[in-house]
């Protein structure tokens, strides 16, 4: 029985070197929320024969990597004296993560994420953003050897109802851990519009606009928001504006695009991702 | 300790309950005198000891092969330790960590609150624990010296 007002956070994992410390992450968030972790794995489904190659126990050595992350996982929290739950599953990797966060009645979910270029990512699949997509609740994207830190967050708006909910998330961590919030609205204004007189000017008026709401919305809730405007690509700025200002995490909203174009060129959040070390918190509508 | 009613059982704590001390090495073994100090330390003031071994060069690449010897390494030190602790009546665990050492300390702190102080082995430079560590951060080189 779970007791609903224990938080759950669950970690998806894989036997690469992008996730080997996400459950140790994990678990130090897990320690300031009084979360519970669970821990999944999926084995991707294999419905060749491989007995033609003498490989009499397949199934077996393809679970083995994944089982063993498992093990190693629950090793560590044991020697801690913490409790971690396990969860070993076969099939599709994204659809599984998701059964299980619907299961367990997850409250983040945790994954760990590789900069890739946008042709590895087309060649090497979409888990990743299938999951944002999918996912019952926020997505916590942890880069490789990133550490979880939310001294400095930065929290990218730009009006819509995705980055409104990403401001209600970035306040609402930082009202729990006392962090400080940058707010960035970034003018994207497409080359065809941007030789246009006044152009520039409608568009940051427009940003001002939409981050003083962001800021009493901070207010109500005590919470102070330093805000900034820039003009260029947004997972760019976002990037460099982290870099700069040594952020630690970077919310954002779970907008896609149509699942063509982001086929090709790729969703924000993968670009951001490709762009920047530090985790980003990818906010679902709740 | 004194007891007041010597007929009485004390209630013994829980060892997940004790004040954790937690050691730091990257050498894959203990040094002796990291091990004395720490278990004397540990026993003297009840708590209980947090052996972190870090592996500072995950990423090598020699196919694994520094890695599992680093870790044949540190069992063979776990069973040493061990049979240690048990004559002194402490408590002792072990977590095999990658990476850098201030960033292992800074992490195992946010796991475990109740880490009293740290406890650092030769080979580890105390400026890069003590930045990240919330935590009192002692070299037992200095110890050994003294």
């Amino acid at each position: 029985m779970i007791d609903p007002s224990v938080k759950t956070i669950l970690v998806a994992m894989n036997n690469s070197q992008e996730n080997r410390s996400l459950f140790k992450e994990a678990l130090a968030l897990a320690a300031s929320m009084r979360a519970r972790v669970v821990v999944v794995s999926v084995t991707p489904a294999y419905e060749g024969n491989m007995d033609r190659l003498f490989m009499r126990d397949a199934v077996q050595q393809l679970n083995a990597p994944f089982e063993e992350v498992l093990m190693v996982a629950e090793e560590y929290a044991v020697a801690l004296g913490l409790s971690l739950e396990t969860i070993h599953r076969t099939g599709k990797p994204d659809e599984q993560i998701c059964a299980v966060a619907y299961e367990v009645k997850a409250d983040i979910l945790i994954l760990g994420c590789a900069q890739r270029m946008q042709i590895e990512r087309m060649l090497l699949g979409r888990t990743m953003i299938e999951v944002i997509i999918n996912s019952p609740c926020d997505v916590l994207l942890i880069p490789e050897e990133g550490e979880l830190r939310v001294n400095k967050i930065l929290v990218g708006v730009d009006g819509s109802a995705a980055s409104r909910e990403a401001g209600r998330r970035a306040i609402e961590v930082a009202k729990s851990y006392g962090s400080e919030i940058h707010a960035l609205y970034v003018t994207n204004i497409p080359a065809e519009r941007s030789l246009r007189y006044g152009v520039t000017r409608e568009a940051e008026q427009q940003g001002w606009e939409i981050l003083k709401q962001v800021v009493n919305e901070g207010k109500e809730q005590d919470v102070p928001i330093v805000t900034a405007i820039r003009g260029n690509v947004p997972e760019e700025c976002l990037a460099s504006y982290a870099q700069e200002n040594n952020i630690h995490l970077i919310v954002v909203g779970s907008k896609t695009g149509s699942m063509g174009f982001d086929m090709f060129c790729g969703s924000v959040v993968e670009r951001i991702i490709s762009l920047t070390s530090c985790p980003v918190l990818v906010a679902k509508k709740r | 300790m004194i007891q007041l009613y010597p007929d009485e059982k004390l209630a013994e704590i829980p060892s997940q309950n004790l004040p954790v001390i937690l050691v730091v090495t990257r050498n894959s073994y203990l040094t002796e005198a990291a091990m004395t100090y720490s278990l004397n330390v540990a026993g003297r003031l009840n708590h209980r000891l947090l052996v972190a071994y870090i592996n500072t060069m995950p990423f090598l690449w020699d196919a694994g092969s520094r890695s599992r010897r680093f870790a044949l390494a540190v069992d063979d030190s776990v069973v040493l330790l061990r049979k240690c602790s048990q004559k002194k009546g402490v408590v002792v665990s072990h977590v095999k960590e990658s990476g850098n050492p201030g960033r292992v300390v800074s992490r195992l702190c946010r796991i475990m609150k109740k880490i009293e102080f740290i406890i650092v082995d030769n080979g580890v430079r105390v400026e890069v624990v003590v930045s990240r560590s919330p935590v009192p951060v002692f070299n037992v080189d200095n110890f050994a010296r003294m």
